[in-house]
């Protein structure tokens, strides 16, 4: 906290001493330049006036020889601290008298190049080194020779220094002063504004506000946003806040288990109900602690249906049993969805868990319903079909007494009827006498064996049935079951028929369709009665679903596919209702060799998935 | 070429003492003093500018091969040799040899007004009334100068000249 505040004015101070320092700099680097140029130009025009004077003043001794004369006059010089050396020449460049600053240093050889040019003039190794020529009326007598050092320009850096060092320490003092008091107007607001934001991220609390600086500078503008914006934050976390509250009140009310999953799969979120059945806590459940309360013989086939989803993101769907807190298990129909971002990326998956047990005991129920009713229709039937022998066996030991002659003849007719009643019987019988486990089945012989059920109602009816199907087709399957089937589908097509008709029969061997290309075997019924109209059709597996209100229960057809789905079979039915022309043909695919794995899982399966309904 | 001559001269001068080199080096220093001194108007009296050396010659050839050539302003030097005073009213420079010194004094007199500069190497000649006086110092030709006597003549010397002289009487 302390660090931001230093770096902030830190940062402000250095900013204002540099550019002061810096602004300085440059100018006294300037005004250096400039004067050291200018140093330069007035030492040349100095040494080369001196020169001219030392020269004018040695024409005579020069002329008569007079190097005292000459001395007295280059002693002149001692006044130009600058002057290293002077000397004056003869024509011939021959050394007549010298200055020295310092007097241990003995007299320089004319430099040789001045006798060929005449004029000299030039800065050298920290020197600036003139001669000249001295010209008397017209002609020259001599040369003089002077080296200047370049102490002076150094001096004169020097005391710049001193002087440069001296204004930019004042200059910083006035700068950090200046930057101290314009701080408070600049990093002050800044300072409080950061001050805030660290206390709303701290507390977390969007309800704080930054306090306006009174000023109508950006900073004000920059304090006036950010409150704008705790605002709008504040109100964003309260919708936030609500919707969630929303969501989980929704997630938590629902009857069903319901939970959320990261995009690998990871359980990250359940709703209180799972909580409630599993007795579990979050802390158990988290990722994969779920896998705690499943059945650990199912779980195996759990984990690769889950998997499967979450590679290639379709959605999930399975039933399986779950442990209550109670230790026992209730089966669960389990959906789960995934969430795609507007790019179609999976985000999470979306999960519930529906307790079936009601539904399965429901179902259990309305099967047992149906079978009372079956039996119900049954024992009419049977009363049915067993009035007409028992009529002609009354009839026939009325005969008998008035014809004892005739007894053995009707006694004997007596026998064959009360062998139908008997054939009857053991057929009725039949259906409900069931095997546990499955066997092999003849389709032909129990077809027949319904037929027969039904040829009293056939013949009344005036029904033609074709049999279209050779002996010997088999499958591995529950006889009773098959048999009811068969008789569901028999009973609708002699109801759709009003009055004459066709019941075509039909049953071949055939591969599924379903793409497993498992052998199988497929028995069609074909009547040409009333029809069903495409909007009834989509609803005739429904169960209490029926189009004859007085005799029906609704739960024929519902049964009949429960069943063929037991059988890991189809069903699929087609009809017309064009005037004139109507059919109605109920076709059922059974596997050749039995339904596949657990027989009861496999009819929760199969009712769903291989229920195939087409209207035409 | 002169200059050559002379600084050759002077600095071999103080090693061995000779007449000849000796008045070589009065030889330039009587044509170089023409160049220090400003004469009268009324005292150019023809095109030349002419030295004379009054009694026995102690130059010889050599004065006349130093002013060979030479000139001062626009005017050419000149040498010439006379027998008596009568003759100097044209020289601008009279050197008096030293054969002359019993008549220093009458020879002096007569060229007072002239506008003539006097020259002498004989001893005593200042104070008697002449211009420069050659004198010897450290084997060095040097020169004395009688300011007073050459005001009264007409004659302006330069301070240059001044400067170099040994000693000035005013």
């Amino acid at each position: 906290m302390i660090k931001l505040r230093d770096s902030l004015s830190k940062k402000l101070t250095a900013m204002n001493m540099l550019v002061s320092g810096g602004a300085l700099l440059l100018a006294s680097s300037a005004f250096f330049a400039y004067d050291f140029i200018t140093f330069r130009a007035n030492l040349v025009a100095n040494t080369s006036t001196e020169a001219q004077i030392i020269g004018s003043n040695a024409v005579s001794p020069l002329i008569f020889n007079d190097s005292k004369s000459a001395e007295t006059t280059l002693s002149a010089l001692r006044a130009s601290q600058h002057i290293v050396y002077a000397g004056v020449y003869t024509a011939k460049g021959d050394y007549l008298a010298g200055y020295r600053r310092d007097p241990v240093l003995q007299p320089l050889p004319l430099p040789a190049s001045i006798l060929v040019t005449n004029e000299l003039s030039r800065f050298e190794k920290g020197q600036f080194d003139l001669a000249r020529a001295i010209i008397f009326q017209g002609k020259p007598v001599g040369f003089v020779y002077i080296q200047s050092d370049l102490g002076a320009i150094s001096d004169r850096l020097k005391s710049y220094a001193i002087i440069l060092l001296a204004i930019l320490a004042a200059s910083m003092v006035a700068a950090l002063v200046l930057s101290r008091i314009f701080q408070r107007a600049i990093s002050q607001p800044i300072l409080r504004l950061a001050d805030t934001a660290r206390l709303v991220s701290r507390e977390q609390d969007y309800l704080i506000r930054a306090p306006a600086t009174g000023d109508q500078d950006e900073v004000a503008l920059l304090v006036n946003a950010f409150n704008e914006m705790l605002h709008e934050i504040q109100k964003r976390d309260s919708a936030l806040q609500e919707s969630e509250r929303q969501f989980r009140d929704l997630a938590d009310s629902i009857p069903q288990l319901a939970w959320m999953a990261e995009p690998n799969g990871n359980l990250f979120w359940y709703n209180q109900r799972w909580y409630q059945y599993t007795g579990s806590s979050p802390e158990k459940m988290i990722g994969w602690g779920w896998e705690s309360v499943h059945d650990p013989e199912i779980l195996p086939k759990v984990r690769t249906i889950w998997g499967e989803s979450i590679r290639t993101g379709q959605p999930f769907q399975m039933i399986f049993p779950l442990r209550g807190s109670d230790g026992t298990f209730r089966p669960f129909l389990t959906l789960a969805t995934p969430i795609r971002d507007g790019e179609g990326r999976i985000v999470r998956w979306f999960g519930t868990n529906t307790d079936i047990t009601e539904q399965r005991r429901s179902e259990e129920a309305l099967r047992q319903t149906e079978k009372l009713a079956a039996t119900g229709r049954l024992a009419a039937s049977i009363a049915h079909e067993i009035n007409n022998p028992l009529e002609a066996v009354t009839n026939l030991v009325y005969l008998a007494r008035l014809q004892p002659a005739n007894v053995q003849k009707y006694l004997k007719l007596a026998d064959q009827e009360l062998d139908r009643i008997a054939q009857i019987t053991k057929n009725t019988l039949g259906f409900y006498r069931d095997t546990a486990s499955p066997s092999s089945v003849d389709i032909s012989e129990v077809l027949a064996e319904v037929a027969a059920l039904y040829s009293r109602k056939i013949h009344f009816k005036k029904i033609t049935l074709q049999p279209e199907y050779g002996e010997g087709i088999e499958v591995t399957g529950f006889p009773g079951e098959i048999r009811q089937i068969f008789a569901n589908l028999i009973a609708n097509a002699i109801e759709a028929i009003m009055d004459a008709g066709t019941i075509r029969i039909r049953a071949r061997e055939e591969q599924s369709l379903d793409g497993r290309s498992s052998p199988g075997v497929r028995i069609t019924f074909l009547d040409n009665g009333a029809g069903i109209a495409p909007e009834k059709i989509k609803r005739i597996f429904e169960p209490f679903y029926t189009t004859k209100k007085d005799v029906g229960t609704g739960l024929g057809l519902w049964l009949t596919l429960g069943l063929v789905g037991k059988h890991g079979g189809s069903i699929r039915v087609r009809s017309s209702v064009r005037p004139g022309r109507t059919w109605t043909a109920f076709s059922v695919f059974l596997p050749k060799f039995g339904p596949a794995g657990s027989p009861i899982s496999a009819s929760e399966n199969s009712k769903e998935k291989e229920t195939e309904s087409r209207p035409s | 070429m002169c200059f050559a001559v002379l600084t050759s001269f002077a600095s071999s001068a103080t090693a061995q003492q000779s007449k000849p080199e000796e008045y070589q080096v009065k030889a330039v220093y009587l044509y170089n003093f023409g160049r220090f001194i400003d004469w009268p108007a009324i005292a150019n009296k023809d095109d030349s500018f002419t030295i004379c050396v009054l009694g026995r010659d102690p130059f010889g050839a050599v004065l006349d091969a130093t002013l060979a050539g030479e000139t001062i302003g626009d005017k050419k030097l000149a040498a010439r040799r006379l027998g008596s005073t009568l003759e100097a009213s044209n020289c601008r420079i009279l050197f008096i040899s030293a054969s002359e010194a019993s008549r220093m004094k009458q020879i002096l007199a007569a060229v007072e007004k002239s506008g003539v500069l006097t020259v002498s190497d004989l001893p005593d000649f200042t104070i008697s009334g002449g211009m420069i006086q050659f004198v010897l110092r450290d084997n060095k030709v040097r020169f004395e100068v009688n300011l007073a006597a050459a005001e009264r003549a007409g004659l302006t010397f330069s301070s240059q000249l001044l400067k170099v002289a040994t000693d000035v009487m005013r």
